[in-house]
């Protein structure tokens, strides 16, 4: 089966110089979850940019078996939805009904459908309650699931996640997290919790210096990389 | 914050909530002419046009008195102006600055109290008002919560390493953090773009409702233009 998205030797610098990708291969098949490891800095977040064209760096991107190119930003972007690392930076309409419209009437749907749809997303995320509220008067968690719900709105056959539990208590955390296991969608998370990796991918890619460096099993990559929170505890 | 309250109001529902954004636009800009040529000693035109505002704020079912009280915000800008005029010798035209202002506020507080931004914004561009300009609107309004927050946090954190609070370090770290918050700012507007563009957008904003005048909109638009255009020549 052909994979949802597939990269091949991407490589990007900032306009500073700063090298952020030096030739990533990645692959994601429909309904699969990976986990994207890697320290600060290490280009994961870069990575992700570029599957929707946010970022534009040389080598090739296939988005549910299209190129990436200008003219199919506006079909990778509505394929893919992406939850940011700061609920605020997504949440930028009046009104938390409004925010789950945007993507939808940015699609060009009829009124009807969006509200349908908003209805759907924020019943999903058990968001509805907050409908008329302003983002900003949310709790952490609130805000999360309200992103989500912006991009479950658009109807995206794959969710990226970067660093979807940040600032989340554990009851809001855990919520996300049984929201997160319920969708079919692929979903590519970048995450420094191993336990929500270990709790939803099937797989784990590892950054290193803008390049992934392994891939397998999510236990075998923590271990091979030492990657969780007694690492720096262990005698070297 | 004051803006905290002018949204919650904004959302109520009430007669003149449901006219349409533009006609309310054009009624307040209307409204801010006729205030503005007011002749000084034309005291019970000012009278009249206080009574408007106050049967406007009640058919709004709004706080009338908190609107009222709000519309004060205004004084610190016409201040100067008033002192220089009752310093002239010129108490009468001290009197005329300072209605004109506070009615002004009153009858902008009034647009804002009765419109949701969304609508407000969609309302001016429609009228011509340049989309790009209404997008800044937008956003300032939107992010004005997190730069203050952030500003606290930060003015926060500068007082416990300052315990003495002598006033020249303070100072200089209110300067420095400005700079930062400059900063935060340009890179949070970059983030927010991202977002947008992850979303679809195209550099207009969609609304779940489409504003259209229905022929209610226009008869309180003639009748409102025509009782101020009536004051005028009454005069």
């Amino acid at each position: 089966m052909e994979p949802v998205i597939e990269v091949v030797d991407l490589q990007f610098h900032y306009p500073d110089g700063t090298v952020a990708l030096q030739g990533v291969d990645f692959s994601l098949q429909a309904g699969e979850t990976v986990a994207l490891f890697g320290a600060n800095g290490s280009g994961k977040t870069t990575f992700l940019l570029h599957l929707v064209g946010l970022l534009k760096g040389r080598g090739q991107i296939r988005v549910c078996g299209r190129e990436l190119t200008e003219s199919t930003f506006s079909f990778a972007r509505q394929k893919i939805g992406v939850l940011f690392q700061d609920s605020d930076d997504q949440l930028f309409m009046p009104t938390v009904e409004e925010d789950v419209a945007f993507g939808p009437l940015n699609m060009g749907l009829g009124s009807d459908e969006v509200r349908t749809r908003v209805e759907r997303c924020l019943d999903l995320v058990g968001m509805r309650y907050a409908a008329g509220r302003a983002p900003y008067h949310l709790s952490a968690g609130e805000k999360r699931r309200v992103a989500l719900a912006g991009v479950l709105a658009m109807d995206p056959e794959i969710i990226v996640l970067d660093e979807p539990a940040t600032f989340l208590d554990p009851p809001a955390r855990g919520q996300l997290v049984a929201i997160l296991s319920s969708l079919p969608q692929a979903k590519l998370i970048v995450t420094h919790d191993v336990d929500l990796a270990r709790t939803l991918a099937s797989r784990a890619a590892f950054f290193e210096k803008g390049k992934i460096v392994s891939t397998g099993g999510v236990e075998s990559i923590i271990d091979r990389f030492q990657w969780d929170t007694n690492a720096a505890l262990r005698p070297r | 914050m004051h803006h905290l309250a002018l949204e919650r109001w904004s959302r109520l529902d009430s007669p003149l909530h449901r006219l349409d954004a533009r006609a309310k636009i054009v009624i307040t800009l209307g409204v801010l002419l006729s205030v503005s040529f007011t002749r000084p000693h034309e005291i019970a035109l000012f009278a009249i046009y206080f009574l408007l505002l106050c049967t406007a704020s009640l058919l709004a079912r709004l706080p009338w008195w908190k609107v009222l009280a709000r519309g004060l915000i205004v004084l610190p800008f016409v201040a100067g102006v008033v002192i220089l005029n009752l310093a002239g010798g010129e108490p009468i035209r001290a009197w005329a600055v300072l209605a004109r202002g506070y009615l002004s506020a009153v009858a902008v507080l009034l647009l804002l109290a009765t419109t949701t931004f969304p609508k407000l914004l969609r309302g001016l561009e429609s009228l011509g008002v340049p989309r790009f300009f209404g997008m800044i609107l937008h956003f300032v309004y939107r992010y004005l919560f997190l730069l203050v927050e952030q500003a606290q946090n930060m003015r926060r954190a500068s007082r416990c390493r300052a315990p003495q609070r002598r006033r020249r370090p303070l100072l200089e770290a209110a300067a420095g953090a400005v700079a930062v918050l400059f900063a935060r700012s340009y890179g949070r507007a970059e983030r927010i773009h991202q977002a947008m563009l992850a979303r679809g957008f195209h550099g207009h904003f969609k609304l779940l409702e489409t504003p259209s005048v229905g022929p209610r909109d226009w008869v309180i638009l003639g009748a409102a233009l025509g009782f101020l255009a009536l004051m005028q020549f009454l005069r």
